[in-house]
């Protein structure tokens, strides 16, 4: 039986939510003020130190070598801000022709560095021969210390993170990239397990086109549509089908052989708050779910709404992918900010997670 | 115990006026008057000042005219005026995380910001060994503030407003206490269906299907284009073209409206391969429903199902 009064029954509320949103917003709104003014700074292009925003900087040398995410956002940066041939090279990065004495002093230069870093590695070298027995293991532990020890034990989880991380981050790029051109997606909705995907076209036959078009560029994928609606728009008759496919485990790679992971992070949602500062997306609900204690190991729940780009979107999605193999994307759905269709620039995702960290 | 009320039942150009009573498992239609409105509930009137007033005023000389009382009044708008969606959710994720999950899915079926909606949850279960169903059902503050208005202006005591898709589930299901399988209960309105899909254990679904893509009136269209399109939509919900398999198993079809003329009976029942009845409660086991009306036949109940069905 389904009793619903109008009259008196109470509408849903979400004042919890409402006020996580509320302090969310406010953090990120201060964040992004201070960030505008990075912003400036980096318009420059003249000083390396300021290509990143400050927080980043003061984090660099701690997992300067071992993180990828620095060495992916120069990429980024580059891409949102195509080289013009036209400027005339600045010489902080394109030093024009030197003298013969010049060379000769940066020849001896060069030379006493390699010197010097030959000596230095000789020295660790037998340092740390003399110590290994002793703490072994212990580098991530001295690179950070925000980083509580990681056990060998987690080791394949975070493997198992980033294999499934990284089939639905190629998916998801396969999507809009092998988009047929029959009808658009409305939503997209991923899971390690299941995928679907609402498309909204102009007829029952324009969809069918979309259902055949999609089996032949994704030919492992054996998308079936599961329901279709009639939407009526200004008198006009619009078509919702939702599209499913199940994802065996055999379509997802083997856990991937060799992961680096040096550090644990604390505060999961001020990584990722970063993160999202850094690629220009909003982050305006960040909510944690169940924990759930494993055999060593603890895995935490989280739920993330995004607003911003599609390119910056996928930017932060390929970022928890390359920085952080503790995390595990449960689910992605994708969908217009204010449209109908993920045709649009703007588009909302909503993010679950299991966070993985030992115990 | 007797309980006696007023049943009001609005569709887009139509309102029904039930004075019921009920003793035991009798339902008593003591009053049943059913009227054109004087002007079309839409998108575009609604919004203006006058529309609630005229209504109001419509309703007011139907007390008059009539000797109906508005002292204990329950009123039913047409499903179509809210947003109902099932969302299922993953028997893992925490009872907490349900409103939150709901309200992103509705999100999605929602043609206007969400804050222009008043969101409900009622007590809704459909569990499945993997997941479990939950009912969200939205409705626009302004359309719920404008029948308000009608109330108000009417100097109507209403007690209950809900969507006559609910009510009429449950209604079918107190009477028709034997039925198998799934039905399908279709209202005949001005310019489509309600479609209703119920079985003995839960309320299924509900849609809107107009007769055609032009939104042409019953009035419009004669007696084969109507069976003709009472096919295709049983044609569509038990073979979807798209689908590689239906939504949906039908066993039997009731039919209830105030545009629904009993001669067509016989002709649907000669094309369609399943048992199709009137819902006039002449067969129910565990309610009855009596018309103690002299305003209608008795073999017009059908015709006040939607009002009758707030009983409850």
């Amino acid at each position: 039986m389904v009793k619903i009064n109008f009259k008196s029954d109470s509408p849903v509320t979400f004042a919890s939510e409402a006020e996580d949103v509320k302090q969310i917003e406010e953090e990120f709104t201060k964040k992004e003020k201070s960030s505008q003014i990075d912003n400036n700074i980096d318009l420059s292009f003249e000083s390396t130190e300021s290509f990143f925003p400050r927080a980043d900087v003061e984090r660099e040398p701690e997992t300067k070598t071992e993180l990828p995410e620095f060495e992916e956002a120069p990429r980024a940066r580059t891409e949102e801000r195509p080289v013009d041939r036209s400027i005339t090279p600045n010489k902080d990065f394109y030093p024009g022709p030197v003298s013969s004495q010049k060379r000769i002093y940066i020849i001896f230069g060069a030379a006493a560095a390699i010197l010097l870093v030959i000596i230095f590695f000789i020295f660790q070298f037998m340092k740390s021969g003399a110590e290994k027995p002793a703490v072994p293991g212990t580098e991530s532990e001295t690179s950070t210390s925000q980083s509580p020890a990681i056990s060998q034990g987690i080791m394949p989880v975070y493997q198992t993170n980033v294999a499934s991380n990284n089939f639905l981050d190629t998916q998801l790029q396969d999507f809009f990239v092998k988009k047929p051109a029959s009808a658009d997606y409305s939503l997209i909705v991923m899971t390690p397990t299941e995928i679907n995907l609402t498309v909204l076209g102009d007829s029952r036959d324009q969809i069918a086109q979309f259902t055949v078009d999609l089996k032949k560029a994704f030919p492992a994928l054996a998308f079936h549509v599961v329901s279709v609606q009639n939407k009526y728009e200004d008198g006009n008759q619009l078509i919702y089908a939702d599209l499913s496919t199940p994802i065996s485990s055999g379509q997802i790679a083997s856990p991937v052989s060799k992961i680096s992971v040096d550090i644990q992070p604390k505060d999961i949602k001020k990584e990722l708050t970063g993160l999202a500062q850094k690629n220009q997306v909003k982050l305006p609900y960040f909510k944690q779910g169940k924990i759930i204690d494993h055999n060593g190991y603890r895995e935490t729940l989280y739920y993330v709404n995004l607003n911003g780009q599609k390119g910056n979107i996928m930017k932060f999605i390929s970022g928890i992918i390359s920085a952080y193999p503790m995390i595990r994307i449960n689910k992605l759905s994708i969908f217009p900010y204010n449209l109908q269709t993920i045709s649009g620039k703007n588009l909302s995702t909503r993010l679950s997670l299991s966070y993985y960290n030992s115990i | 115990m007797s309980l006696e009320t007023s049943s009001i039942s609005f569709q887009e150009d139509f309102v029904t006026w039930t004075d019921l009573a009920v003793e035991e498992q009798v339902i008593n239609i003591q009053r049943a008057v059913s009227e054109s409105l004087p002007v079309s509930i839409n998108y575009q009137n609604f919004q203006q000042s006058t529309t609630a007033k005229q209504i109001a005023n419509q309703l007011i000389g139907l007390m008059q005219r009539y000797e109906l009382s508005p002292g204990t009044v329950r009123m039913t708008l047409p499903g179509r005026f809210t947003v109902i969606k099932k969302v299922m959710v993953d028997q893992s994720i925490p009872k907490e995380n349900y409103k939150e999950l709901a309200l992103f899915e509705l999100e999605n079926s929602l043609e206007e910001p969400q804050e222009n909606f008043h969101v409900y949850m009622p007590e809704f279960a459909s569990d499945n060994a993997d997941y479990r169903e939950l009912l969200v059902v939205a409705i626009r503050k302004s359309v719920l503030e404008f029948f308000n208005e009608i109330s108000e202006t009417a100097k109507l005591n209403v007690q209950i407003i809900a969507p006559s898709c609910f009510t009429i589930d449950e209604l079918y299901r107190k009477i028709y206490t034997g039925m198998e399988g799934q039905t399908l209960i279709l209202g005949w309105q001005r310019r489509g269906y309600d479609v209703i899909i119920s079985d003995k254990n839960n309320f299924i679904n509900y849609m809107f299907r107009p007769y055609n893509t032009n939104f042409d009136s019953i009035e419009q269209l004669d007696e084969g284009e109507l069976l003709s399109s009472f096919d295709v939509l049983l044609e569509e919900l038990k073979h979807p073209p798209v689908l590689q398999k239906p939504l949906y198993d039908i066993q039997s079809v009731l039919f209830y409206g105030f545009h629904f003329k009993n001669q067509w009976l016989d002709l649907i029942k000669a094309q369609v391969p399943m048992p199709v009845r009137i819902f006039n409660a002449e067969n129910g086991s565990n309610y009855q429903i009596v018309n103690r009306s002299q305003d209608i036949s008795d073999d017009q109940i059908f015709q006040m199902i939607e009002s009758v069905s707030n009983i409850f």
